[in-house]
Parts: structure tokens; sequence; C-alpha cells
């Protein structure tokens, strides 16, 4: 039985902070003329490192459950994100692809966060509040590509909070599915948490590798991951301590 | 205990039941015996292979961990990354050799045997343990880590066999890296009370070792010789099969 919803001023307070934190981080980024590649990998890793402790948090409960949809669900969420992503164009990152990517990782993170928040109270709002903090590490990092690629800080920063748009609608189209359709929260939570892993291992690893050595970006993702697999761990029902 | 092998001291039948669950790490290998060819391709799947087998073993035993001890797990976890952390940087300025293997790839396959040894204490505590909970108990317990390292044996076949080792050495470290569970069992069970508290950090010890494990060599080599989008479905799909077969085989 979910916990009950997080209250409308709540979910407005953390609604705002996820799109500004967005903006604000592409804004710094793109303000930040030297070390774009590094800040961007760096950024990339404790976006990454977030993005999996979110992941643990929403699939752990399934698990303990045994729940089969869930697994179901996170299948079909990699597989669903592998041939999107096969669909793409290969070529060089242009600032449209990164602006682009960025909104297509939103909306996958949309989705694990209206998760969470279907399933209530203080999980879906502690989540809800990692991924603002993981809003501003990318937008740090789409900043400082766009910035590479001449765009003011503005522009940078307004093209982070359109791309945190997606993020915004799915999650309140998800939240409203799963309040009609309850049944569907075990699924929800494993595709949520697929999209995560395989945005991750698909984007977000390879060029934090390539901007930073592979020892200190596996610690920065181990630690920022258990930190929030922790947090997000303690605010569930009869978490152990 | 009489349905396992009747007329055996308790003693004697844990450790029995723990050395067929290492036993059962080597049939991992079988799988390498048929793939004649390892071009870099098939080295970067091996590797996301046991990338994703490794990442979902370890969100089984973070979750089991996180049942009994939130904060006990995340500090055996750290505890974990640190272990890789030493042994990387002992084993960074020089050039290890494990078998027939030499250098970079030696250190991998070492750093990986260690990481599946570390992990198997844990297991062989969790037979132990479940011997002291009765007959139905440490039957199901025994039979599910036997089938679970199967993918572990795997694993690390996946990572040594695309390097040259013979199947039947992927095999021997396979088991061998299991071999501390019929070691750790046996007190296990003989101090079932005192153990049971201390078992959240061996969780989180294991768990943070191999995620660590995962993102400093296996991910990257495989990024190095395979594309990234591959190697992320590739890592998904096994890691949800582990989570799959670890919750209801």
């Amino acid at each position: 039985m979910p916990a009950p919803a997080p209250s409308p001023l709540a979910l407005g307070a953390v609604s705002v902070a996820a799109v500004s934190a967005a903006g604000a981080g592409a804004w710094l980024g793109a303000a930040r003329p030297a070390g774009a590649g590094r800040l961007a990998g760096w950024a990339g890793a404790l976006a990454a490192g977030v993005m999996l402790g979110v992941g643990y948090a929403l699939m752990a409960p399934a698990l303990v459950r045994a729940d089969v949809a869930a697994t179901g669900g996170a299948a079909a969420a990699i597989v669903g994100s592998h041939l999107l992503r096969a669909g793409r164009t290969a070529g060089a990152r242009s600032a449209t692809r990164a602006v682009r990517d960025s909104a297509l990782h939103s909306a996958a993170e949309g989705v694990a966060l209206g998760a969470a928040l279907a399933v209530g109270g203080g999980f879906g709002l502690a989540l809800a509040w990692a991924i603002v903090g993981h809003n501003a590490a990318e937008g740090l990092g789409l900043g400082a590509r766009l910035r590479a690629d001449g765009w003011t800080p503005a522009r940078a920063g307004r093209a982070a909070l359109l791309a945190r748009g997606g993020q915004l609608a799915l999650g309140a189209l998800t939240v409203g599915v799963l309040a009609v359709q309850p049944a569907l929260v075990a699924a929800a939570l494993g595709a949520g948490f697929g999209a995560l892993l395989y945005l991750v291992i698909a984007e977000l690893l390879p060029e934090a590798y390539h901007a930073g050595g592979r020892t200190g970006i596996a610690v920065v993702v181990s630690l920022a991951a258990g930190l929030v697999a922790l947090l997000g761990g303690r605010t569930l029902p009869g978490a152990g301590g | 205990m009489g349905a396992l092998v009747a007329g055996w001291p308790p003693v004697a039948q844990v450790f029995a039941a723990a050395l067929l669950t290492a036993v059962a790490t080597g049939l991992g290998a079988i799988p390498f015996a048929f793939l004649r060819e390892m071009s870099a391709r098939t080295i970067a799947r091996a590797n996301a292979v046991a990338a994703g087998l490794m990442l979902g073993a370890s969100f089984g035993l973070l979750t089991e961990g996180a049942t009994l001890g939130g904060a006990r797990t995340a500090l055996g976890a750290l505890a974990g990354v640190a272990l890789i952390l030493v042994t990387q940087r002992l084993l960074g300025d020089h050039e290890p050799e494990f078998g027939t293997l030499q250098g970079a790839g030696a250190r991998r396959v070492l750093l990986v045997v260690v990481v599946m040894t570390v992990h198997s204490f844990a297991e062989g505590v969790a037979v132990g343990v479940s011997f002291g909970g009765g007959e139905a108990l440490a039957v199901a317990i025994t039979l599910a880590i036997a089938v679970h390292n199967v993918p572990e044996g795997l694993a690390i076949s996946a990572v040594m066999r695309p390097r040259g080792a013979s199947v039947l050495a992927c095999a021997g470290w396979s088991v061998f890296s299991s071999l501390p569970q019929p070691l750790t069992a046996v007190p296990a069970y003989l101090f079932v009370e005192q153990v049971r508290p201390a078992m959240p950090y061996g969780l989180g010890f294991a768990a943070g070792a191999m995620v660590y494990m995962v993102l400093v060599e296996l991910l990257p080599e495989a990024f190095e010789e395979g594309e990234a989008p591959q190697v992320a479905g590739i890592v998904g799909l096994t890691m949800v099969g582990m989570l799959l077969f670890q919750r209801h085989v």
C-alpha cells in the first residue's frame, strides 16, 4: 500500500528546485571557460553515482518482495532505451545533440521520479531532492559542453531549463497513471531503474572516464551511489538501521 | 541434517554442504568451452557480462544487508571499496603474473579473483547460519547458494578466458574463489548467535568491493574495445537476469 503522496507545496518546491538547478548549473558550467571537458566528466561521474543510488532505492523494495513485474519493467526499459539510442545518428556530439540528450535523460529521470513519488511519503521526496542535486551536476556538464561550442551562459541556462521540462511532464504523467493504476507501480519502479542504469552506462560513464582517471571516477561514483542509496533506504518504511 | 548425509556429525555436514556450493562455481566455466575465437569485441562483451553479473550479485547482497541493517551494510561497503583501492595500489607498480597471464591482464584477473573470494566469505557464513535454523532452511540455502555460484564462476571465467586462460584454469580458479565458503560456514554454524550481528558488514563489504571492481576495471575495459550503448545493453540485461535468478531460483 503506497504511503500518502507529498503535499502540493512540497511537490511544487521540489519541481521548481529541479528545473532551477539544471538552469543554474548550465549557466555556471558555461561561464567557466577553462577545464570544460574535465568539469563535464566529473559532473557526469557525480550524476552517474546519484542516478545509480536512486535506481537502487527504486528497485530494492521490489526485490525484497521478489516482484517479477519490477524486473520485467527494468528489462523493458533497458531494451527500449537501447532501441531509442540505436535510432540516433552517429557522429560528433553537437550542441544541439547535447541538449537533446539532456532532454532524453530528463524524460527517463521523470519516469523514475514519478514512480518514486507514487510510492509516496519521505521516500519519494528524498529521491526527488537527490535528483535536484543530480540536475545541478548534469547542468554543469551540459553548460561546459555548450560553452565549448560557443554558447553564452544565458543561452545554455535557457536550453537546460527547457530540457528539464520533459522531466516534470513525465514525472507528473507517471504519478497520474500510477494513481489510477496502482498495480503498475512495481513495473514503473523497475522501468525507472532500468532507464537510469542504461543512461549511466551508455552516456555518463564513458564521458566521465574520458575526462578523468578511472580510479577517481570509480571512487566518486561509488561514494555518491552509496550515499544516495543509504539515504533512500533510510526513508523507506520499515528500513533497518 | 538427515536430509543431506545421514549419520554424519552436523559440523561435517555443514562443511560438505558448503564445499558442494564451492565446487558448483566451477560449472560457470563450461560455456567457455564452446568459445574458440576471442576478438576484441568478444572481450568487451565478456567484460560487460561479468560486470552485469557482479552488479546483480552486489545488488542482491546490498538488498539483503539493508534489511538487516542499512548503516552497517554501508560501512561494510565502504571497507570493500577501500580493500580494492589498497589492492590496486599494491599491484599498481608491479607486473604481476597469474598462471600463464602477465601484466595488466594478470592484474585485472587477480583483482576479480580477490573480489569474488572476498564475496565467498559472506556466502559461507550464510550457509553456516542457515544450518542453525533447521533442516529445511539449510537445504534451501545450500541449493540456492550452489546455483547462485554458477554465474559467479561465469563472471570469473568471462574475465580469464579472453586473456588466454584454459577452461580448466577458469574452472579451477572459480572453485578456488569459493573455497572460503566451507572455511567460514563451520565457524558460522558453531557461533551463529555471535555471527548474525556482523552479517550486514560482510554483505556490504562483498558488494562494495564488487561494485568498485566493476567501475574501475571491467567497464573501462569494456568501453575500450566495445561501443558504449552495446555495453550498456549487455550489462543492464545481464544484471536484470541475475536479479531474477537470485530471487526466483
